[in-house]
């Protein structure tokens, strides 16, 4: 077929239609998206990109770490993931969509052993379905999408058919378990509203695994996690548990009062209800030194809660560390000697033991400077179950009978005994009643004050007062005591810090002093005193009762000749920078005691250890050096069925005093059955235990090796 | 009308005009991110896809003269390279062998061995300078699932987002929607790598969460963890630039640069898991 001129001619017409056909085609379409997307959807792009919310964010710091004297770590920090929900607004996910999001979320965390909190189960319970509060009404108006609709919801079933069907749509391919986590979400977030500026915290420490799971899985909108330092318990810390304490969440009311101490200081930022604060020990007592300064950061989030701007606005301040005068190695063999003796003493036989030594408390001072080198208390807890929120360890350790919270160092409230009798020599001398060389007769039963005293030593003669303190006679005590008197006793007792704080940082009881105030104050039914009282109280009986942490640094303020320290277990607080922020002053206070009184109560101290009638002789037999101390076995009252409490204070070296110490073993029997605690921790401050090649001076070749 | 229908242009016009309303109608329901800054390339996309093809055909014409030349004397070089190459081939084979036979004795399940390695090009981008967000021509039709991990054979480059039937979107790791759980390769500890809002302009990003005495250097490897349920474990992510630390913070943040260059990227692998 031969094509016609025009029809050639219609046929380049026709293509030239369908090639502006195709343009216009192609360009309509083009044009249609432009109308679609600038006129139709305009709007709602528009606001989109306007939303943009932006919050305050924080910025947790860490607390300060503990270390102990040589800086070996005690407690420090880890660092720890939470999770947080942000509802998003724009654009709105449909109910079905956000159920099963909201179930990955959980199901996710769920595996992590978390639960998340509802308040939903504060007005219902689902086993059996039934409200838990009395007036549900409130409820109902919170669950409603018509104000109406609260009218009809009378029984708890159909407020959880209306939140199933209404509220939330939770659909039926749900399991019943399934539709009960769904809802208790819900209803969280219905009444929280979470925004970027208080988001949901879903999950607090979770494992490092969830948090990835959440951060890479972008289905999750609205789930974002962020890092927190959470506070972290070496190995060490046990040794340490009552100094060291532990940390907890803030409750209402100290919320109120760090808050409002808080408030004096002017650019200070509060405690909020989600931070930790220290509750025992130098954890509470370092509180302000240790707790970190939160830092705020300036968040911006898109349409679907992605934060896309997110700066530092105010920098955190971490806590500052602190250093403790605890030496650790010292501590462990205070803490170790301590529980192993308690048990020797448990067993030994004898009619005057019930076998009942159950607890105990020892403390070291450096005599020269106050410190506190170790400090333990028997039984002892792991500070850790507070951070792991163990309930059934913590719970454990609440019902224990024996306390084993209870810091027996500072809390722990002991009868002297016979620890006080160096204090009553004190007072007798600096009265002037005796003299040291004065020689009194000590018979072995006299009448003080219409009763009869018994010398448990027998009649022994006229002794000096070295001999008293080395055999610990109690007749030449009751006499010498009631010659001096009792207020004379009373005012030595308080120069030597009895009857009140010794100002340790952590917490501390006071105690009681015999005496005429206190039989006023106390004894309603007999008020008033009489020579007997006196006589009883010269031998650390009666109303005397002291912590052990008050003996220490009596002994310490005679060991270096009358100075009183500050007792302390802070060395120092160091900042960010490393800068040194706190030491405490090494101020002591120079006691009104004369030299002599001094030099002769040391001599009857140093005779209790190492004359062969000493009550302390044969425990310190081979040290290179001599050791003053005093033992005391103190009366309970309850001597038919239990044993005395045995306590031992003493320090060395006799001639150039380092270091003090007072231990109290509770039911231990008697008070030398505690001396050998003391000995083994002076065998590790003074190294005596170590082999010879560990010094290198000559002299070193003459001290004794001890087998122990 | 017989005439009309035979007319091989006019069918040819028709299924361009139809696939281009296709893909126009397409695009228009689906593409939901960075609407506004996108007027100008989402609707022009479609047709994108078609320019780009034939410029590099005719492209592709001229220069075969002009090849020839230059063919001729590689042929001489490759000659020789292709013996050096037959060499290198027998050691592979011998260390693949060796390879497989050391795994068998360890057990050792290979990460990628569930996946299908779908090969793919990038047929669109969204504005700017780097491939933050962008098409390839894979969708549901070869069985490519949202949150498929995209790679190239230097490492990670994001993620599936949205599937069409014959495109998908990819959103890279520069992008501020892109979050990968990670490790730094030397101190194997957990980090967050994430597309930041300043970074992304820079073709880099950021880990977060980078604990306190990290042990971690400028230069050091950023790898896939495998453990937040998107990409497997082992893919590297980039190379530390340096890190950061804010004053005061408990944590430090590092800058990386990605081993993938998201300014020239031109094929990518989708990992396809298999079923």
């Amino acid at each position: 077929m031969v094509m016609s001129r025009d029809e050639n001619k219609r046929e380049g017409l026709d293509r030239y239609i369908i090639l502006a056909v195709f343009i216009l085609v192609a360009a309509a379409a083009i044009v249609f998206n432009l109308a679609k997307i600038q006129l139709v959807d305009g709007q709602k792009y528009k606001e989109e990109t306007k939303y943009r919310l932006s919050a305050e964010g924080y910025i947790y710091p860490k607390r300060g770490d503990i270390f102990d004297r040589k800086g070996v770590p005690i407690a420090g920090n880890r660092m720890g993931y939470c999770a947080q929900y942000v509802d998003i607004k724009m654009p709105k996910m449909p109910n079905a969509e956000k159920n099963k999001m909201l179930l990955e979320i959980i199901n996710i965390l769920e595996a992590d052993g978390k639960t998340i909190k509802s308040r939903l189960n504060n007005f219902m319970s689902f086993e059996p379905l039934q409200f838990k509060t009395e007036n549900p009404g409130d409820f109902i108006k919170t669950i409603v999408i018509n104000k109406d609709d609260a009218d009809y919801i009378i029984t708890a079933k159909q407020a959880f058919d209306y939140m199933r069907e209404k509220t939330f749509e939770i659909d039926d391919s749900y399991t019943p378990e399934e539709t009960i986590k769904i809802m208790q979400l819900r209803y969280e977030i219905l009444v929280t509203q979470p925004q970027i500026s208080n988001p949901l915290i879903l999950a607090d420490d979770i494992s490092a695994e969830t948090m990835c799971l959440l951060e890479e899985n972008s289905r999750l909108r609205g789930v974002t996690t962020f890092i927190k330092p959470y506070r972290e318990y070496y190995e060490n810390a046990r040794l340490v548990s009552h100094v060291l304490g532990y940390v907890g969440s803030i409750n209402a009311k100290e919320l109120e009062e760090y808050n409002k101490e808080l408030e004096k200081v002017e650019g200070s930022v509060p405690y909020i209800a989600s931070d930790i604060v220290g509750k025992m020990g130098i954890e509470q007592a370092a509180e302000s030194i240790l707790r970190g300064i939160r830092g705020e950061t300036f968040l911006e989030v898109d349409e679907n809660g992605k934060i896309i701007t997110s700066y530092q606005e105010r920098a955190p301040v971490p806590g500052q560390d602190v250093f403790l005068t605890i030496d650790l190695d010292l501590q462990r063999v205070a803490v170790e000697s301590l529980k192993r003796n308690i048990e020797r003493i448990r067993k030994i036989e004898h009619k005057k033991n019930f076998g009942d030594a159950n607890a105990g408390a020892v403390v070291v001072l450096d005599v020269n400077t106050g410190e506190v080198l170790a400090m333990a208390s028997y039984p002892d807890f792991d500070p850790r179950i507070f951070l792991e929120n163990n309930a059934a360890e913590i719970n454990a350790l609440w019902s224990n009978p024996d306390a084993p919270e209870v810091n027996r160092a500072t809390s722990g409230k002991y009868a002297p005994g016979s620890t006080y009798k160096p204090l009553v020599a004190i007072a007798a001398l600096e009265s002037g009643v005796i003299k040291p060389t004065t020689k009194i007769r000590t018979p072995y039963k006299e009448e003080i004050g219409n009763m009869v005293f018994t010398n448990p030593e027998g009649d022994q003669g006229y002794i000096d007062l070295e001999k008293a303190l080395e055999t610990s006679s109690n007749m030449f005590f009751y006499k010498v005591g009631v010659q001096t008197g009792i207020d004379n006793i009373v005012k030595w007792a308080k120069i030597f810090g009895f009857g009140r704080k010794t100002g340790i940082e952590i917490g501390e009881q006071i105690g009681s002093l015999a005496s005429r105030e206190y039989k006023r104050q106390y004894i309603e039914d007999d008020p008033e005193w009489y020579p007997a009282n006196t006589a009883m109280a010269s031998i650390g009986q009666l109303y005397n009762s002291f912590t052990p942490i008050q003996l220490a640094n009596y002994v310490s303020s005679i060991a270096n000749d009358g100075k009183k320290f500050t007792p302390h277990l802070i060395k120092m607080a160091v900042d960010q920078n490393g800068k040194i922020t706190y030491e405490p002053s090494n101020e002591y206070e120079q006691l009104p005691v004369s030299p002599k009184t001094i030099a002769a109560v040391k001599k009857g101290m140093i005779a209790v250890v190492n004359s062969e009638d000493g009550t302390a002789a044969k425990v310190f037999e081979n040290f290179p050096f001599d050791v003053a101390g005093k033992t005391g076995t103190s009366e309970t009252g309850r001597e038919a069925t239990s044993s005395s409490n045995g306590l031992f204070v003493c320090y060395a070296p006799y001639d150039k005093p380092e270091i003090a110490i007072a231990v109290v073993v509770e039911h231990g029997v008697w008070g030398r059955e505690t001396a050998p605690i003391a000995a083994d921790i002076m065998m590790e401050y003074f190294r005596l235990n170590k082999k010879k090649d560990t010094k290198t001076d000559d002299a070193s070749k003459e001290s004794i090796d001890i087998i122990w | 009308m017989r005439r009309i229908l035979t007319n091989k242009i006019f069918i040819l016009v028709l299924v361009v005009i139809l696939l281009l309303a296709l893909a126009a109608v397409s695009y228009s329901e689906r593409s939901g991110v960075n609407i506004i800054g996108n007027i100008i390339s989402v609707p022009a996309a479609p047709l994108q896809q078609a320019f780009s093809f034939v410029g590099k055909k005719v492209g592709d014409f001229f220069g075969y003269f002009e090849d020839v030349k230059k063919t001729k004397a590689e042929n001489e070089e490759l000659r020789k390279r292709i013996s050096e190459l037959e060499q290198q081939i027998l050691d592979i084979d011998r260390l693949t062998k060796e390879n497989k036979e050391l795994k068998d004795a360890l057990n050792f399940k290979d990460q990628y061995d569930e996946f299908d390695f779908i090969g793919s090009s990038i047929i669109a981008k969204d504005p700017g300078n780097w491939f933050e967000v962008f098409t390839i021509n894979r969708g549901s039709k070869d069985g490519i699932l949202p949150d498929s991990p995209v790679i190239t054979a230097y490492g990670l480059v994001g993620r599936v987002s949205k599937i069409d039937l014959l495109t998908s979107r990819v959103i890279s790791i520069i992008d501020i929607d892109s979050t990968v759980s990670a490790r730094l390769s030397k101190s194997r500890d957990l980090i967050v790598v994430r597309g930041d809002v300043e970074l992304r302009s820079k073709g880099l990003c950021r880990a977060d969460y980078i604990p306190p005495n990290t042990d971690i250097m400028p230069g050091d490897t950023v790898e896939t963890s495998g453990i937040g349920g998107i990409y497997p474990k082992g893919i590297i992510i980039g190379k530390v630039v340096s890190v950061i630390s804010n004053e005061g913070q408990y944590d430090s943040y590092a800058i990386i640069e990605p081993v993938v260059d998201f300014k020239r990227l031109e094929e990518v692998i989708v990992l396809k898991k298999e079923p």
